[in-house]
């Protein structure tokens, strides 16, 4: 029983030998412009039960795939492939959501059971989802479910460290219309005792100015007849958090509030051999941050509205499409409200024949203050055999200068309007079945964006360094069947190298060291064993050794980390029971140096459906 | 039994083996040298600032071999100094390194950076801490404006003198203490000297100079000299220069705590790392290190150096030690060099290297 556990949670890819598998047919119908990133390229899915039970994004994306998190306070930030945050983007059913002043997404404010669909691609795909998509893209989505169905729907759940969660959610459907309602309110204390290893003789400690509370309302409808699709998305959220210090710093009790209100309607006409869509998109987020000496605010608004054709030929494909921009930003580091109209036009050509399926999409961008070159990329799927599919993809990628480079006044630092995009050439290949899939990716990214303090020592940001990543991604599926128990496993491992190749900085001393915060070495494991009614589902991660330091002078040792998660589901009743134990082997760990992390916690969860 | 037994913890170290390969390629055991052998005697401190909000803050040494020891207080003690390091000074065989953004002042044996207490109650953003008389030193901070006047038997604070806005450092000389209130924290400004009778601890005179006064040296005669950075005024819609004002080199008689001279530099340079050695003043003027005697008139300064210099200089055994921050991010270099300015050699110390000690 031992060595099975071990096994589970360690070694799950060496488990099993034989397994039966179910053939899925991938590229045929591809209705979203966006996946076409299975073209090339891996996607991801996000289990549903993990989307249900994860306290917010930056844990589930912890715990799964080949993404590094990156936690520090409040903030907390999810990369592909050992890039930075900036290069990761993240879509709202469709919509860009990179906060437009730092480029970077605060994942601990998004919670996971508000959407029905968490997607990961690996890759470079600027060309369809725009600036910053250079390593990967995460896509949130609530998809409209027009299956027949009413159901309400309570969720709640009690755990350590003050955490109370409260979710009602009504749901309506049928062929022609579908509507989803849902309240979320969650609110945490946060007050974890920790071991501080900064001080001597390591006392234990509580952490401080660490509560958080957030509520969230959203609203999804959609209504289709044969040719028409109709409908919108509506998400409002209001988030309160206490922002923690590190264990040997001085902790000037700030304070944060993120308000954010998006919307989103859509329009899509079908008929025989194309279709039409239209979206116009409205995303506003407020943000106050109050410390002892800092007081900062911020109001971002984004206005997008795009316009898409898609003509299907026989084997062939096409996507023409349009996007207009419409940015604006307050900040009080800023000398004026800062505005940007971005107006961008792309295609995208699919072709699948036989054993062959193709896409080559373009793109170019227009911006007032710097130059985006056109962006391409081509990718390619091969069926080599019955199960077999080897996939090749180059694409040329870029993330435009956000608004605090460009803008920022104040506090001894100063936004550059001469700034360039960073370019990125990422090209990968792979092999794979439904079981296994084995990949090799390159991404070289130039002139990137670097703050340097200037001649008179005001810090600026200028395009200095050149950075390299490669490394290679493994991933397994396993479904097997002994007696009544079904198990399934998926378990990742993921080997980056992520290094500095040019800067301006004589002797540099960080020239070929890993960057700070990337393991080389990732695994992670998720494993469900269903028996009649009960599901035990067993969740590890393993982060390697990182520098600290960018030069690599310092490390942070690596950390596993298992969750369990127990669920009763029966038949008879429309309840299910779950209790989940976070960190079960109670390991200290530091995600960031010095930032504490809690030890085993436990939540319990309530689930009716009516 | 025995067997099956065997056979399991095959198994099982066949398994660890593929974990480890799979695991641990890149987990090699860091070297440290063991500084529990190491004395720190002859030689300098390099307080290396780290970070701000981030712990790496570290201590390196240079022995009078040129051999260099970084991190020494962590590899001592076996936890680290803390967020943003600030100054060193030794007083009677202990090191006091102010850490000012975990606010504190820890205390450490000289010799061998073994850990001893720290002084933390009452205290926020302390800057630096001087000795003003047997068993008694001052400290400044920049959280209340203050000096706190430091028990060093108890390490008890059994003072606290109200000061100008960001009291820096602070010089002895014949009984009173010469603080620089420099004004130098975000939308602050200030432009005095405080003089403290240090047998009252009380402040008996304000001297006002020029703005931001930040560093400060005793010559061999027992006069004060204070650097003022002076004060840049940005435009806050282009963040081009509105208005400038003069920094200055300024004398102060260490008897009568008058202004002797008052030396003003033209087309406002960047200024600071003040040092003396008797007769000469060595300090920062743009990208250079300049020279200057005491006994000079005029403002009669010789260039001896030029580099990307950081922080404070130090002097120890007739060298000038120069920092180099680099980028921030990865290991400053020190510079060594004679009073001529000729290199003699380059030191790999921690994160960004910001003042000197002995």
């Amino acid at each position: 029983m031992r060595r099975f556990i071990f096994y589970i949670i360690f070694c799950p890819a060496f488990l099993f030998a034989q397994e039966y598998t179910i053939h899925i047919p991938e590229v045929h119908l591809i209705e979203n412009r966006l996946d076409l990133h299975k073209i090339g390229t891996q996607q991801l899915f996000i289990d549903s039960t993990l989307i249900k039970n994860s306290n917010s994004l930056s844990d589930l994306l912890r715990q799964h795939g080949p993404i590094f998190v990156k936690e520090y306070g409040a903030l907390s930030t999810a990369f592909f492939r050992g890039t930075s945050a900036a290069h990761t983007k993240l879509l709202w059913n469709g919509i860009p959501l990179n906060s437009l002043s730092t480029g970077i997404v605060d994942l601990g404010l998004f919670p996971t059971n508000i959407f029905t669909e968490i997607k990961l691609n690996s890759g470079g795909n600027s060309t369809l989802s725009g600036s910053g998509a250079i390593a990967g893209t995460i896509q949130l989505n609530n998809t409209i479910d027009f299956n027949p169905s009413y159901k309400w729907e309570i969720d709640l759940t009690k755990g350590s460290f003050g955490l109370e969660k409260q979710s009602f959610s009504y749901h309506f459907g049928d062929d022609k219309t579908s509507l989803n309602l849902q309240y979320l309110n969650s609110k945490s204390q946060n007050d974890f005792e920790y071991v501080n290893v900064g001080l001597p003789n390591s006392p234990l400690e509580t952490q401080e100015n660490a509560s958080k509370s957030s509520k969230q309302y959203t609203l999804n409808y959609g209504y289709q007849n044969k040719k028409n699709k109709i409908g919108f998305n509506l998400w409002q959220s209001n988030s309160y958090r206490e922002v923690p210090v590190g264990m040997l710093s001085n902790n000037p009790q700030a304070k944060q509030w993120d308000d954010a209100f998006r919307t989103k309607f859509f329009y899509k006409q079908i008929a025989n051999n194309h279709a039409i869509e239209l979206i116009y998109a409205y995303i506003e987020e407020d943000f106050k941050y109050i410390s002892n000496s800092i007081d900062s605010e911020l109001e971002a608004k984004n206005h997008f509205s795009s316009f898409e054709y898609q003509h299907y030929f026989k084997s062939f494909t096409t996507y023409l499409g349009s996007n207009l921009q419409q940015r604006s930003v307050y900040s009080n580091y800023y000398s004026a409200i800062a505005n940007e109209d971005l107006l961008v036009g792309y295609g995208s050509f699919k072709f699948s024949k036989n054993k062959w399926s193709s896409t080559a999409s373009f793109r170019g961008e227009t911006h007032s203050l710097y130059k985006i070159p056109i962006l391409y990329s081509i990718g390619n799927n091969y069926i080599l055999n019955n199960n077999l599919i080897w996939k090749f993809q180059f694409s040329k990628n870029f993330k435009a200068p956000v608004f605090n480079d460009l803008y920022w006044i104040g506090d001894g630092a100063i936004g550059n309007e001469n700034l360039l995009p960073e370019i990125s050439y990422s090209t990968e290949t792979s092999i794979s079945n439904n079981k296994i899939s084995f990949s090799f990716h390159s991404n070289f990214i130039n002139q990137m964006i670097r703050w340097h303090p200037n001649s008179s020592g005001v810090w600026m940001p200028q395009n200095l360094e050149s950075v390299w990543i490669r490394g290679l991604e493994f991933k397994r599926t396993l479904n097997k069947k002994i007696g009544r128990l079904k198990i399934f496993n998926q378990s990742t491992y993921s080997y980056t190298l992520s290094t500095l190749e040019e800067s301006n900085i004589e002797n540099d001393t960080r020239i070929g060291v890993q960057l700070s915060y990337v393991p080389i070495h990732k695994t992670t494991s998720l494993t469900h064993l269903d028996l009649k009614e009960w599901r035990l589902t067993v969740s590890s991660s393993y982060n390697g050794k990182v520098n600290i330091t960018s030069d690599g002078t310092e490390t942070l040792p690596s950390y596993l980390l298992v969750d369990l998660t127990i669920q009763y589901q029966s038949e008879k009743t429309p309840i299910i029971l779950g209790a989940k134990i976070n960190n079960v082997t109670n390991k200290s760990y530091q995600v960031f140096s010095f930032y504490p992390m809690p030890g085993r916690n436990i939540s319990l969860n309530l689930n009716l459906k009516i | 039994m025995k067997t099956m037994k065997t056979m399991k913890t095959m198994k099982t170290m066949k398994y660890l083996l593929i974990l480890s390969i799979v695991f641990t390629i890149t987990s090699c055991s860091d070297d440290v040298n063991d500084p529990i052998y190491e004395t720190f005697e002859d030689g300098l401190f390099v307080v290396n600032e780290g970070n701000f909000g981030t712990p790496n803050a570290s201590l390196s040494f240079i022995d009078e071999n040129d051999r260099v020891y970084n991190n020494i207080f962590e590899n001592r003690n076996g936890f680290p100094l803390g967020d943003q390091a600030q100054s060193i000074t030794t007083i009677d065989e202990k090191a006091y390194i102010v850490v000012s953004n975990s606010n504190k002042v820890i205390v450490a044996k000289s010799s061998n950076m073994e850990y001893i207490t720290e002084i933390s109650e009452n205290i926020t953003t302390p800057r630096y801490i001087t000795q003003v008389s047997e068993g008694k030193a001052y400290l400044s901070e920049w959280g209340a404006d203050v000096v706190h006047v430091i028990d060093l038997n108890n390490y008890e604070i059994i003072k606290s003198i109200s000061v100008g806005q960001d009291p820096e450092e602070i010089v002895v000389s014949n009984g009173f203490a010469y603080v620089c209130n420099s004004g130098n924290s975000w939308g602050s400004i200030d432009n005095t000297v405080s003089i403290i009778d240090i047998s009252s601890d009380e402040v008996v005179k304000t001297l006002t100079l020029n703005d931001k006064p930040t560093t400060a040296t005793v010559d061999g005669l027992g006069n004060v000299w204070v650097i003022c950075k002076g004060n840049t005024v940005y435009d806050l819609t282009t963040w081009e220069v509105i208005s400038q004002t003069a920094g200055s080199l300024s004398l102060i008689d260490g008897i009568t705590n008058e202004i002797k001279k008052q030396f003003i530099f033209e087309n406002n340079p960047s200024l600071g790392g003040l040092i003396c050695d008797y007769s000469n003043l060595y300090f920062q003027v743009n990208q250079s290190i300049v020279s200057m005697s005491v006994f000079s008139t005029d403002m009669d300064t010789n260039q001896i150096a030029s580099g990307n210099f950081y922080g404070q200089f130090g002097l120890y055994d007739n060298s000038i030690y120069a920092a180099d921050a680099k980028d921030f991010s990865q290991a400053g270099d020190v510079y060594k060099y004679t009073k001529d300015g000729v290199l003699i050699n380059t030191y790999q110390v921690g994160i960004i290297p910001a003042n000197f000690g002995f």
